[in-house]
């Protein structure tokens, strides 16, 4: 972005912020109902240790599922790009994984998998593997064979073709899954834990949503988005540095 | 001595919706050791579908195809029509990729395509990538990483095609001078039949589709060919009339 589109964009969010904070005033609304962005932010800065404490075992749990999730993704894609009637076979079981709601999901992991950290990894690793799965799927699909046929010709294992071919020029496919995914991640370990936790940034809204701290739901809302902007943007180098390191 | 490659009254054609379409019909075709050989035909008969059956990408439905007297796959190397440079890896890192098809590479290897890109006047350009370069640039890199594979048999379909006039001329002297320095047997599959004239041993002129060998022309030049020669122009204008009965050889049978 270039410094006057970032200034320009900073401008936008100061001025709707200055208008929530303006309407909530003006309508005199209860912070239970809607609390002004002022608040929102104090609460942030008193409550930081104890967002900082909720959102380390959030943080964890979407880069385990992010993890596991774009491991079953690769793993799906490329049985289903050799496997072809597989692929077909799996379609409906993968659409169903994700129309299933996660509210109705979540407790039946945690009903498998305990309380602890898992059933809020699975949840995020089942909301993650999708996107990557149909993202690096297209990816492989989309080559044209002049890529490949010098190398078929030669006389190259498919294995060896796959490592040098295929799978480098379906990374950028890859990665957009993985930017989808990371953010379906974040909402995958917060309902996980809002199902059952003692501890996540879920859990707290939970709680804070009971006592009707809508600021410090509301804080732990700007913890969420500060947390999936860091985990965009680390995709995101992530990306660049396999682009660089595969030349 | 057996012929480097052989194709022996092979048939191929596709399955269509509308049925099946023979491509390659009775085609025979013989190419010796060190030799340049030219296949020109009318677009569409089938050239493409000739070299694929050639380098065993393609079974043939009928008859043989013979590289150094056994199966061709794997014993030949393939330009394909079109970008089929690894756009992430460098003029550098593609030629290599030749020599990694097969296995792990080391810095000798390394040293070897650097002096390969050096050799032919590419030195400067061994870190660039594909889209960095122009088009007769990137050419150049995909036909050198075709003669950088181990193999005797080259087959090259229209590595020059898509380029400007100038550009091509340019190519056609520059390839000339990498055949005659790296002892490789040259198929090249071409529309130009002036290209064909300038640089070939032997001319193969195709009927259209399904294509079979109409006439082989012989070119018992000495190179470098003066492209604007009484010698050139009079084979081209043999090849020509050769191209024109083939088609006509076809729509009265």
């Amino acid at each position: 972005m270039t410094r006057k589109a970032e200034a320009t964009a900073l401008l936008v969010v100061a001025m709707l912020l200055v208008l929530w904070e303006g309407a909530v005033h003006l309508l005199r609304l209860p912070t239970y109902v809607l609390p002004p962005p002022s608040l929102i932010f104090s609460t942030f800065v008193r409550d930081f240790s104890l967002l900082l404490y909720h959102a380390s075992l959030t943080l964890v749990e979407v880069a385990l599922g992010l993890g596991m999730g774009a491991i079953v993704g690769v793993g799906v894609a490329v049985l289903a790009y050799y496997v072809r009637p597989i692929g077909r076979a799996l379609i409906p079981f993968l659409v169903g994984s994700q129309v299933i709601p996660v509210f109705a999901v979540a407790p039946l992991f945690v009903l498998w998998f305990g309380f602890g950290i898992w059933p809020k990894v699975a949840v995020a690793a089942l909301l993650v593997f999708f996107p990557v799965a149909v993202n690096f799927l297209d990816g492989l699909r989309s080559q044209g064979p002049e890529l490949v046929e010098f190398f078929q010709a030669l006389g190259t294992r498919e294995a060896r073709i796959f490592r040098m071919v295929r799978a480098p020029a379906a990374l950028p496919f890859f990665f957009s899954g993985l930017r989808v995914g990371a953010t379906l991640a974040l909402v995958g370990a917060t309902v996980g834990e809002w199902v059952g936790a003692s501890r996540g940034l879920g859990y707290l809204m939970i709680q804070a949503n009971a006592r009707l701290r809508l600021d410090r739901v509301f804080a732990a809302v700007l913890a969420l988005t500060l947390l999936g902007l860091g985990l965009f943007w680390t995709v995101s180098a992530g990306e660049r540095l396999f682009s660089r390191r595969r030349r | 001595m057996s012929p480097l490659l052989e194709l022996n009254r092979v048939h191929f054609g596709f399955s269509t919706p509308q049925g099946f379409l023979p491509v390659l019909e009775d085609f025979s075709l013989a190419v010796e050791k060190g030799e340049w050989a030219s296949v020109v035909g009318p677009s569409g008969c089938g050239k493409t579908t000739f070299l694929k059956v050639s380098s065993g990408l393609l079974p043939p439905q009928a008859g043989t195809v013979l590289v150094e007297g056994g199966s061709p796959r794997g014993r030949v190397a393939y330009m394909p029509q079109g970008e089929s440079l690894l756009p992430w890896r460098t003029a550098l890192g593609n030629i290599m990729a030749a020599r990694e098809a097969e296995g792990p590479v080391d810095s000798e290897t390394k040293r070897q395509a650097w002096a390969l890109l050096s050799d032919f006047g590419l030195a400067r350009f061994a870190q660039s990538l594909p889209h960095e370069l122009s088009g007769g640039m990137r050419q150049r890199i995909a036909l050198l990483r075709t003669f950088f594979a181990r193999r005797n048999l080259l087959l090259l379909d229209e590595p020059l095609g898509a380029l400007d006039a100038l550009t091509r001329a340019e190519l056609q002297e520059w390839l000339l001078r990498v055949w005659q320095n790296l002892s490789k047997t040259v198929v090249l599959v071409t529309h130009d039949v002036e290209e064909a004239v300038l640089l070939s041993d032997r001319i193969f002129v195709l009927t259209p589709r399904p294509a079979r060998v109409a006439m082989s022309v012989l070119v018992p030049m000495p190179r470098p060919r003066e492209r604007s020669g009484s010698a050139v122009q009079a084979l081209r204008a043999q090849a020509l009339w050769a191209l024109a009965s083939a088609k006509n050889y076809d729509e009265k049978s």
